[in-house]
């Protein structure tokens, strides 16, 4: 360990709130000889955040700053590693089907099935159609929810607060019809291996027929509020361009890497649960 | 046209041999067994040479295929079928094809003294990839450029995904203490 001395700089002859006393290299450099610093001359190493947009406290970056241009950042995730493998292989694999909701809590449903179906495969179980047919319409009004808090809070974040009032009409809606189908407005776990928990209820279906009905009407409202909306165009345009080469090689899929102008869904490419009956 | 087991086989030797059999996968999906000494060679050209090029590495990472035992935590078993204690598995899927799509999966045995070849030069995105397997299994991969921990903090000695680690970790006091002699601290 360096061993640690307390050294006033007054004693290197250095008076630094003294006018006269100039910010010249020699003076610097005889301070960090003083402080025994080994640093390079002007570089600075500074912490961002630890800071994300939606979870706060995962994301830090530590960059390598060179007066106000930044030389090097290396992006440090933080400790959010919740050891859900581990946990697998201590339960029975109808136990882990509740864990899988928690892998993103915005979309639970999804989650249940990627796990029960890689389930079935091991397993060569076959799902019935009618199950299929109920997975795809509560995985697909999982994936709608997901897009209005994508856009609800990304308005918000750049100030356009009544967009999320909005998106989160239609979001409790959603919440109202899972929770009528799954028994629960989260975490689910409703997705078995081999099928589905329960049967769609008669109200719900007309929900679902309702919400379909009002949902379009109220997808224009949002092109109303953000697509000709200046500021969203201004904070959104050329921020972060990524282009397909680097999208590819970043292994990113779905809708960022649709977004970099790759054709590529992986319900078309390759379908699961029927997917491939559907015009999409 | 697609890839077939085959045709990997005629190009790069019989040392390629058909993985799905050692999970009963019947998933459609080619599995594909190769030599470690090949395997840079395969990825490489199945990257940048093959018909469909698989451009996405959708998921690249191992399995232990260890069987422990409370009684003997040292000696390591291995499950039935297996060829070595790890599987390092990568996922790649052709993008640019049009709607038929191809998906391989490139399955390499190796043991944890062994390093694997980096694939970050084909896909910058293997490189935390790769530091999660290392992280987890503690396997090393030659060629990459910052193989270090990237979920479990640095002073962090055991590797959590290994079958012998225990289900409730390992006590911080135990775990740290190496580190914290090693920072000095008393």
């Amino acid at each position: 360990m360096v061993e640690q001395r307390v050294i006033t700089i007054g004693e290197q002859g250095l008076s630094p709130l003294r006018r006269k006393l100039e910010n010249s290299d020699e003076n610097l450099k005889a301070l960090d000889d003083a402080l025994g610093n080994e640093l390079h001359e002007d570089l600075m190493t500074l912490n961002m955040g630890p800071q994300h947009p939606s979870t706060h406290g995962v994301l830090r970056i530590v960059l390598t700053m060179d007066g106000e241009i930044i030389l090097d950042a290396e992006p440090v995730i933080g400790y959010l590693h919740r050891g859900k493998e581990k946990m697998a292989e201590h339960l029975t694999m109808f136990q882990y089907i509740p864990h899988t909701d928690r892998l993103d809590y915005l979309a639970p449903l999804i989650n249940n099935v990627a796990y029960c179906q890689s389930v079935e495969k091991l397993c060569r179980i076959d799902v019935p159609d009618r199950a299929q047919a109920i997975r795809v319409i509560v995985m697909e009004l999982m994936r709608i929810m997901g897009h209005l808090i994508y856009v609800g809070t990304t308005a918000l974040d750049i100030g356009a607060a009544s967009m999320f009032f909005y998106t989160f009409r239609d979001r409790e809606d959603l919440y109202d019809l899972i929770d009528s189908i799954t028994g629960q407005r989260m975490n689910n776990s409703f997705i078995r291996i081999g099928g589905v928990g329960n049967e769609i209820p008669e109200d719900a279906v007309k929900g679902i027929y309702d919400f379909v009905g009002r949902f379009e009407q109220h997808v224009d409202e949002y092109e109303l509020l953000l697509t000709g909306n200046k500021i969203w165009w201004s904070r959104n345009r050329d921020v972060g361009v990524l282009t397909k080469k680097d999208a590819l090689g970043l292994n990113l899929t779905g809708p960022i890497l649709r977004g970099c102008g790759i054709e590529y869904d992986v319900r078309r490419a390759f379908p699961y649960s029927g997917y491939e009956k559907y015009d999409f | 046209m697609g890839l077939s087991l085959a045709a990997l086989q005629e190009k790069f030797g019989t040392g390629i041999q058909d993985g799905n059999s050692y999970l009963e996968v019947m998933d459609g999906v080619l599995t594909a067994e190769v030599p470690m000494e090949n395997l840079l060679e395969i990825l490489s050209w199945l990257r940048r040479d093959a018909d469909p090029r698989l451009l996405l590495l959708t998921c690249m990472t191992a399995t232990d295929e260890s069987l422990p035992e409370e009684s003997e935590p040292d000696h390591v078993a291995l499950r039935r079928g297996a060829k070595a204690r790890f599987r390092v598995v990568y996922h790649l899927a052709g993008v640019d094809s049009g709607f038929q799509r191809q998906l391989v999966r490139i399955v390499v045995w190796t043991h944890e003294d062994e390093a694997v070849p980096s694939a970050t030069e084909l896909w910058p995105g293997a490189n935390w990839m790769e530091r999660e397997v290392f992280d987890m299994f503690g396997l090393s991969f030659s060629g990459h450029p910052d193989l270090k921990r990237i979920l479990m903090p640095d002073g962090f000695e055991a590797h959590p995904l290994r079958k012998e680690y225990p289900l409730r970790g390992i006590h911080p006091d135990q775990l740290y203490r190496q580190w914290d002699l090693s920072r000095g601290a008393e």
